[in-house]
């Protein structure tokens, strides 16, 4: 993912020359397509998040288009007080994109995981949050982020991540359906899709539907789309690689208590009591009940309820 | 002519804290004179064409001290000076800390450290398209305990951004004490040379040095240039020049009534 999106920056600046790309010394064998096309529209800021958001700003305030990269608890958490003031509070044209969203960098230890990104970000004033599962995602948010002129956030995984689509995506609106609506519905953020489509698989298999949808973009302007989807069902487990207190399943939590009839939310994140434990995506995953078995777990106890 | 409009500000700010019962008046009393010398006599900026291409482009990074740049810009008409009457009232358009939805504010500022890198970002844009002016941000004393603002001045220091010029209202009291005291930076001209800067050490209320300092920089290449305004917090005002109580405390209105005694 992190090297589409670069490949589609490149591509949108031939036609562009008010983009530009920061970075917070970080994008080794990533960034340079970008750094080759587009040499005096990007800088190496070094190790100084804060400045590196603040000139973002000052840039965009000219009318510019511009793009800040690092690590997700970097690209974040060190400089929020800068994406609060400086960019959301001024309405400004600035894709914070992060890399390691979620637990791909799980064997760094906890100052790698990026998983209270959503949280403190999604609070934000005037700000759209991008979580793209995969490569054809990734096109799609994409393409909703170069018409976005306000303050976005696009959370990237590592790289290397499995296509889960086959073809380009094709929807109206922020909500992309992979198994129609059901009893029993999956919503996923990021990508976590994998672990959510085998699941849904796993059902299949075995005769029982279970609904599946893919939500990358969280912003108020999704909600109406999840509130006509939720108020269509009864029971929908959300899953995101990101800790469960104010994440994705809040987001869809916090709609679901203004409807009429609130509909049964189950939400699968990373747990609390866990969230400094140690090791590969794939083993923490595991540990805290978002991969497939985890997630075929979950629903195994609502078919029997 | 700046000092004239430098009476005017010393009377409104005055004005405005006390019947406001507010603080900073300490801040803004220190920098008045730069304020008045900049804006009567350096910066170009339009109040008929807020957002012209080639305006400089002003950030105040102490951005407690507001009320001194409202003046500023109400004496030059870009809004009606009765608006200062509402100075952190009710649903005013003037809060405390200074904000860009004010007509001739570029940018919002209140928590220190975050003005010189946006200044930084429209400097380098500025000069990418050949737009002459020049990018001035007005920094405290205090704030120079900021990581952010040392970012800043590396990197434009590395670049070599010489349309960025910053301004430090050396006043040697911070919001606890005496910067000399809680992190010494003296002497602090130095630093910001061995970061790469061009770098001025004056009198801040001297008009003739403000001035002239200013203009040296404006033409100065090769480097960003600083202006470090060595300043009294609270001048004007007896009882509060040098003391730290006049960033907390509004003029009394016998204070205030003696200033206005004066004009």
């Amino acid at each position: 993912m992190r090297n589409r999106f670069v490949h589609n920056l490149v591509k949108y600046c031939e036609k562009k020359n008010n983009v530009y790309l920061l970075t917070g010394d970080l994008g080794f064998s990533v960034l340079e397509p970008f750094i080759e096309k587009n040499p005096k529209n990007f800088f190496n800021m070094g190790v100084a998040e804060q400045n590196m958001i603040g000139v973002a700003s000052g840039l965009a305030l000219e009318g510019n288009k511009v793009f800040t990269y690092s690590i997700s608890n970097f690209a974040t958490s060190r400089c929020h007080e800068q994406i609060r003031n400086d960019i959301c509070y001024h309405n400004l044209d600035v894709t914070v994109v992060a890399v390691g969203g979620g637990l791909p960098y799980g064997t760094h230890g906890y100052t790698h995981h990026g998983i209270e990104d959503i949280t403190i970000i999604r609070c934000l004033p005037n700000m759209t949050v991008y979580v793209p599962a995969d490569r054809f995602e990734l096109e799609f948010c994409f393409d909703k982020i170069i018409r976005n002129k306000s303050p976005k956030y696009l959370r990237l995984a590592k790289g290397g991540e499995s296509d889960l689509y086959t073809k380009k995506i094709v929807t109206k609106g922020n909500l992309i359906e992979h198994q129609k609506l059901s009893e029993i519905n999956i919503l996923s953020c990021g990508t976590i899709l994998g672990e959510a489509i085998e699941c849904s698989n796993h059902f299949e298999n075995k005769g029982i539907k279970v609904g599946l949808f893919s939500c990358p973009v969280i912003s108020p302007d999704s909600i109406p789309e999840l509130k006509k989807l939720l108020s269509q069902g009864k029971t929908f487990v959300t899953v995101e690689e990101h800790k469960k207190l104010g994440g994705f399943g809040s987001f869809i939590s916090e709609i679901s208590v203004a409807l009429k009839n609130p509909v049964r939310i189950i939400s699968c994140g990373v747990l609390s009591e866990g969230y400094n434990l140690v090791g590969s995506q794939k083993y923490l995953r595991s540990l805290h009940g978002i991969d497939k078995a985890g997630l075929v777990k979950v629903i195994n106890k609502l078919i029997k309820k | 002519m700046s000092k004239l409009f430098a009476k005017k500000l010393l009377e409104d700010v005055v004005t405005m804290t006390s019947n406001a019962g507010t603080s900073h008046v300490g801040g803004c009393l220190s920098c008045l004179d730069i304020i008045s010398v900049l804006f009567s006599q350096i910066i170009n900026i339009d109040k008929k064409n807020l957002k012209f291409k080639d305006r400089d482009r002003f950030i105040l990074s102490k951005g407690h001290t507001a009320a001194i740049v409202y003046s500023a810009l109400a004496n030059l008409g870009f809004y009606p000076k009765k608006w200062l009457s509402t100075f952190i009232q009710d649903g005013t358009k003037l809060p405390g800390h200074i904000d860009h939805k004010v007509p001739g504010v570029e940018f919002s500022t209140g928590s220190l450290g975050h003005g010189l890198s946006v200044g930084l970002g429209m400097a380098i844009s500025m000069k990418r398209n050949k737009i002459k002016s020049k990018a001035y941000v007005l920094l405290s004393d205090g704030e120079m305990n900021t990581g952010s603002t040392w970012e800043s001045i590396m990197f434009a220091g590395h670049h070599k951004v010489d349309n960025l010029i910053a301004i430090v209202d050396k006043n040697k009291i911070q919001s606890f004490g005496e910067t000399k005291d809680i992190i010494n930076l003296d002497p602090l001209d130095e630093k910001w040379s061995s970061f790469g800067w061009n770098t001025y050490d004056i009198d801040g209320h001297n008009h003739v040095e403000i001035k002239r300092a200013l203009r040296s920089a404006k033409k100065f290449t090769g480097k960003p240039s600083v202006i470090i305004c060595n300043t009294i917090k609270g001048k004007g005002i007896k009882d509060f020049e040098g003391k730290l109580i006049s960033h907390y405390r509004p003029p009394s209105k016998e204070q205030l009534n003696d200033i206005l005694s004066k004009s």
